[in-house]
């Protein structure tokens, strides 16, 4: 029964099953932006531009450290979401990992000049039921998705969003970003059957490339999403079996 | 081949010394191929230039200190206590915060400073640091293209004459360990180098690859209107794995007012009448 319910899921998230890709534009795709969470936004906007409005033009203006504790849970992590606090390095290639039709190993590691923070990757990790719950609420809300929400899903190892994410892909198929995402995923927990892929040696095998791209062909889409969901099984075992230990 | 030989010995003619310290390096007015083929960023294209001279170091930590002692000029991240450092054990695209880094010490006060290194590139600062030197020296940064000119010094590859992605750990520091997990010494430093320590290029230009990025002034259609640094030809940190930005082609993008300690700069003069 389990077998049949998986194959469903992943043949209704083959492209073209479900509804189309929106069109195509010239510059970087709606899900490449950040996704903007409604809880507190026009506060935390508020909050934000009071720094900004600080210091010179440009510059990055994280709040202080104070300011930042005032915050509530939910506040900071409309914060984190929608305010990514560091500086990125020069040659992050944060906007360029993107190519129609191939598939990279990692996601972009931030928006335009700018990625998160140590703080809210310590905040994100720390927090990460509540986390799951907020994240839960911006996509149900959205259509699109962007690297935010999937960077998010990443950096707290968010496996429990692989069906919401199967579901999402059905929908938006030309969000390439979704597959990359489940390959960090499977490659992080090292789950064996991806990692021992040819998948697997060619984007994260050495030498290590990040420039190294997988054609996001019809055969490499069916192998990740089947990949994925037997991974998203193996993991839903494992805390059956944890909550029967308990 | 004449025309090549013909603008080598210009270029050995006109070589000078402009202040005490830094050789330049005199680029002839002239057009010159840049880009490369099939790249949607840097296209090659064909493109006329003014005579320019371009110093053949890095500007050094003794360099700048000078600037400091004369006008009391503070950094940016001296101001805003929001340098970037890096240490190995970091997975690869991330960098600590620390108040304590500038440019007299690059990676925090607790990873050492410039002591013993005032020949090495500055770093750890902005753009908007190179500026200010900037003006105070009578200088300017290369433009974009003025910085793949003389990187090239003629060749049409992304590198110059005699460098492959083999053999350029002879011309550049670079990072050649598989990741930055584990600290790299194997070309003798983990950080920056003296500069001019590696082999040049053609036209005497030391360490247009790695060593430290190097700001160069212009803005690039995917800046989008937005006020955005570039640095090109790669830096310490950047290995074969991650970041190989250590050619002519590729071009970086950073906020104007971020120190990072692999972010440095060379100096150009205009040089008219050449």
């Amino acid at each position: 029964m389990r077998i049949i319910q998986i194959m469903l899921w992943i043949t209704m998230s083959l492209p073209g099953f479900g509804q189309t890709a929106p069109a195509k534009n010239n510059g970087l795709p709606d899900f490449r932006r950040l996704t903007n969470p409604g809880f507190g936004l026009e506060r935390i906007q508020a909050f934000i531009q009071q720094y900004k409005n600080s210091r010179e033009s440009y510059r990055n203006k994280p709040v202080s450290q104070g300011a930042y504790d005032s915050l509530s849970i939910r506040e900071k992590f409309t914060y984190a979401m929608i305010y990514p606090e560091r500086y990125l390095q020069n040659c992050a290639r944060f906007t360029y990992f993107f190519q129609r039709g191939k598939l990279f190993p990692r996601l972009s590691f931030g928006y335009n000049e700018n990625t998160l923070s140590f703080r809210q990757i310590q905040f994100l990790k720390m927090n990460r039921d509540s986390v799951i719950t907020f994240l839960n609420e911006v996509i149900q809300q959205k259509k699109s998705w962007g690297i935010n929400i999937k960077q998010a899903i990443i950096e707290i190892n968010g496996w429990e969003f692989i069906p919401a994410m199967m579901a999402y892909y059905r929908q938006r198929p030309d969000d390439t970003d979704v597959l990359t995402t489940f390959m960090a995923l499977m490659a992080h927990d090292v789950f064996s059957s991806f990692t021992q892929s040819e998948y697997y040696n060619h984007l994260y095998g050495d030498p290590v490339g990040y420039q190294v791209t997988v054609d996001a062909d019809k055969t490499t889409e069916a192998f990740i999403l089947t990949t994925t969901m037997a991974y998203y099984t193996s993991r839903t075992g494992k805390r059956s079996l944890k909550t029967l230990v308990k | 081949m004449k025309t090549i030989a013909t603008l080598l010995l210009l270029i050995y003619c006109y070589t000078g010394v402009y202040s005490q310290e830094q050789s330049f390096i005199k680029i002839p007015a002239g057009s010159y191929e840049v880009g490369l083929k099939g790249s949607v960023e840097n296209p090659r294209r064909r493109i006329t230039i003014k005579a320019f001279s371009i110093a053949a170091t890095e500007l050094t930590n003794a360099e700048f200190e000078r600037f400091i002692l004369a006008t009391g000029y503070q950094t940016e991240a001296e101001r805003f206590k929001d340098a970037l450092v890096f240490e190995p054990g970091l997975e690869e695209f991330r960098w600590l915060d620390d108040s304590t880094a500038y440019w007299r010490y690059p990676n925090g006060v607790a990873r050492g400073g410039i002591t013993g290194k005032m020949n090495h590139p500055v770093t750890g600062i902005s753009f908007t640091d190179a500026l200010v030197y900037c003006k105070w020296a009578g200088v300017r940064l290369p433009t974009l293209e003025e910085w793949e000119i003389a990187a090239r010094a003629g060749s049409a590859t992304k590198y110059f004459k005699g460098v492959t992605a083999e053999s350029i750990s002879r011309y550049a520091n670079i990072w050649q360990g598989r990741d930055h997990l584990q600290a790299d010494s194997t070309d003798g430093f983990m950080y920056t180098a003296p500069v001019a320590r590696f082999q040049p290029n053609p036209w005497g230009l030391y360490d247009v690859f790695g060593n430290v990025f190097e700001f160069c002034s212009g803005s690039l259609p995917r800046d989008k209107g937005r006020r955005v640094a570039h640095a090109r030809g790669g830096s310490w940190w950047c290995s074969k794995n991650a970041c190989n930005f250590y050619n002519a082609v590729d071009i970086g993008s950073v906020n104007p007012h971020a120190s990072f300690s692999n972010l440095g700069f060379r100096v150009v003069k205009d040089a008219e009448g050449l």
